[in-house]
């Protein structure tokens, strides 16, 4: 039964269409960096050629940090952060805030790159955070990551620009809906071949029904990571803070302790630590020390989800005692409902909760998501094929379609083949460009949309074939070092590029035009269509 | 790794449910005009549960992880499952 009449249905399709046409290829590109960056980790272990260690947190560093908190100056030890990066490099980084030369409030200090093994330094960099080295080996998964959130933008403009786009499938997703009649009796009907275009309205509104659920949940927190930061904060902060946005978070946040700056000497990280992996059954992924060597210091160690969970906890100790203090909800000090909603955020969005499994059904959620706006952003044009307008647009789904994955492609060559230089980021950027023009050039150059996807489809195919050969011209270690190793993961996502290669050609060349289909088909076909 | 075997016996159970509601799915039948009997109303309701059951189970389980990734999981399965042309189309 439909849920709205005639007239309205013709509204909701123009509005459904044009808000999708307008954005949609813009939308298709956050999708598909997106769908990759589910798999941000592998990526980043496979740009070092495995990680140096898999849990580095998980080892003793009481004393090693103890020697470098006495090797800064004592204003840096008013806040300590400790991480492993992609790689297994431990990077504690000792410092305060202050304001920059742009009159903005910044961490300074001194960061300490530490091998996780020995614990050896390998590198010590000053300053403010914006100025100290990135990491190289994480050039590639922070590019893919950063388009994703930002389209590298700058801020707060890319943050914007991906909350509208967030909005604009939410849009499409309700809208789409209310507009379709028979979402449940439809859902098992093929798409028909009797016309190219009951082909694509086919193909579109089945991917649609059964993506819907998950469509609107990524729309929505995605939209909501995208504005939370650049809008929600600032106007929160300006209305209830006289626009100190420090002072927001530390309220949102909430601490724990009362400010008491008496000497005292910083508790046993290790034995904290102990404490913290006993409770949470999971491994450590951070650690923020504050006010070290105070008696209101206190420690927070963040944990990876345990086995079924979805998130993992932030337990806090009280640095001078090294009293648990308790499990710190992510805002507030109490648990509250809305500390749980904001939780649940993260795992619905990320898809990182449950390890390879959960990476995989999310990456697969994306990939169905990209094909929902390429099938609607084509079903669109189809409908107007007639008009020479219109004409143009075909040509740059497909473009756009294989041509974003053709750059990504060149990034990742271009991010090995840079390694040795030092220069991956600068690089990165610029293979992404080089792939983006010579997608651009065939879209012009090629006539014909089937031309032109077979033409980008080889070239996708081939790119993706060069980046495990890249990996080892830029040094990379080669399968047997990996094995003996014991490192999976890079071997593992060669073997992904390999058949994604084979997959994307098959698609590009199995594409072919529509033609009509047998007899009885046809009849079957008309018969619903009519 | 019970998080895996709940999924997978969950997965398993809804796709078994989603097989069978697809091979006798009556527009699907009409509109390819495929061998086979419709299905009942009450008997697309029965496998419609069962398509369900697993998924509320885990989430009475506490299985917060394995009902996500069974959520997900058996969307992208249904689909592909589903977009396949009807067997008198193949033959």
């Amino acid at each position: 039964m439909s849920m709205v009449n005639q007239d309205r249905t013709k509204r909701l399709v123009a509005i459904h269409g044009w808000s999708g046409t307008v954005l949609g290829l813009f939308l298709y590109v956050v999708l598909l960096t997106g769908a990759i960056s589910v798999f941000a980790l592998e990526i980043g272990q496979w740009s070092s050629g495995g990680t140096r260690s898999e849990t580095p947190l998980d080892q003793p560093l009481d004393a090693r940090l103890r020697e470098l908190a006495g090797s800064v100056d004592a204003e840096y030890r008013d806040e300590v952060t400790v991480f492993a990066t992609s790689s297994g490099v431990i990077q504690a980084f000792f410092h305060t805030h202050t304001q920059n030369d742009s009159g903005q409030i910044e961490d300074i200090g001194v960061r300490f790159d530490l091998d996780p093994k020995s614990l050896n330094i390998l590198h010590r960099h000053e300053g403010f955070r914006s100025e100290l080295p990135e990491d190289q080996e994480g050039a590639l998964d922070e590019f893919i990551t950063h388009l994703h959130i930002n389209l590298h933008a700058p801020n707060p403009w890319g943050l914007y620009a991906t909350g509208l786009l967030g909005f604009v499938m939410l849009i499409a997703a309700i809208s789409g809906l209310i507009m379709h009649k028979h979402v449940i009796k439809d859902i098992f009907v093929a798409p028909r071949r009797s016309s190219a275009l009951l082909k694509r309205k086919d193909a579109h509104v089945q991917a649609g029904s059964w993506g819907l659920p998950f469509g609107f949940l990524l729309a929505f927190t995605g939209t909501f990571f995208s504005f939370a930061g650049a809008l929600g904060i600032p106007i929160l902060a300006m209305v209830a803070f006289g626009g100190d946005q420090e002072k927001l978070i530390e309220t949102v946040v909430g601490s724990a302790k009362a400010e008491d700056a008496t000497p005292a000497t910083l508790t046993d990280i290790d034995a904290v630590l102990a404490h913290s992996m006993e409770q949470a059954e999971s491994e450590p992924l951070s650690l923020v020390i504050s006010h070290w060597g105070r008696a209101d210091a206190s420690i927070q160690v963040f944990h990876a989800a345990a086995e079924g969970n979805l998130n993992g906890d932030n337990y806090t100790f009280d640095g001078a005692t090294g009293e648990f203090l308790g499990i710190k909800p992510l805002i507030g000090t109490e648990p509250s409902l809305g500390a749980d909603i904001l939780g649940l955020m993260g795992p619905l969005h990320f898809g990182t909760f449950g390890g390879l499994l959960s990476k995989l059904v999310w990456f697969s959620l994306g990939l169905a998501a990209c094909y929902i706006t390429l099938t609607g952003l084509q079903l669109w044009v189809e409908r107007r094929k007639e008009s020479r307008a219109w004409a143009w647009m075909n040509q740059a789904i497909v473009t756009v379609g294989y041509g974003t994955g053709v750059a990504l492609a060149t990034a990742a060559i271009a991010f090995f083949v840079s390694l040795p230089s030092g220069a991956t980021h600068a690089w990165t950027a610029n293979g992404f460009l080089i792939g983006a023009g010579m997608s651009i050039f065939i879209g012009l150059v090629v006539r014909g949309t089937e031309r032109v996807g077979k033409v980008l489809g080889a070239l996708l195919g081939l790119s993706l074939l060069v980046i495990p050969v890249a990996r080892l011209v830029g040094d990379g270690p080669g399968w047997m070092t990996l094995f003996e190793r014991g490192q999976a993961v890079p071997i593992g996502m060669d073997i992904a590029m390999v058949l994604g290669a084979a997959a994307v050609v098959l698609l590009a060349f199995r594409d072919k035009p529509s033609k009509p289909a047998r007899k009885k088909v046809e009849v079957g076909a008309e018969l619903v269509a009519g | 790794m019970s998080t895996l075997l709940f999924f997978v016996g969950a997965a398993a159970i809804s796709m078994a449910a989603l097989a069978a509601l697809r091979s006798r799915d009556p527009k699907r039948l009409r509109v390819f005009r495929a061998s086979g009997t419709p299905s009942s109303r009450s008997l697309r309701v029965l496998l419609w549960s069962a398509f369900l059951a697993p998924g509320l189970g885990l989430l009475m389980l506490g299985q917060a992880s394995a009902f996500l990734s069974w959520s997900g999981a058996v969307l992208v399965a249904g689909w592909i499952l589903a977009a396949r042309p009807a067997a008198a189309l193949e033959s």
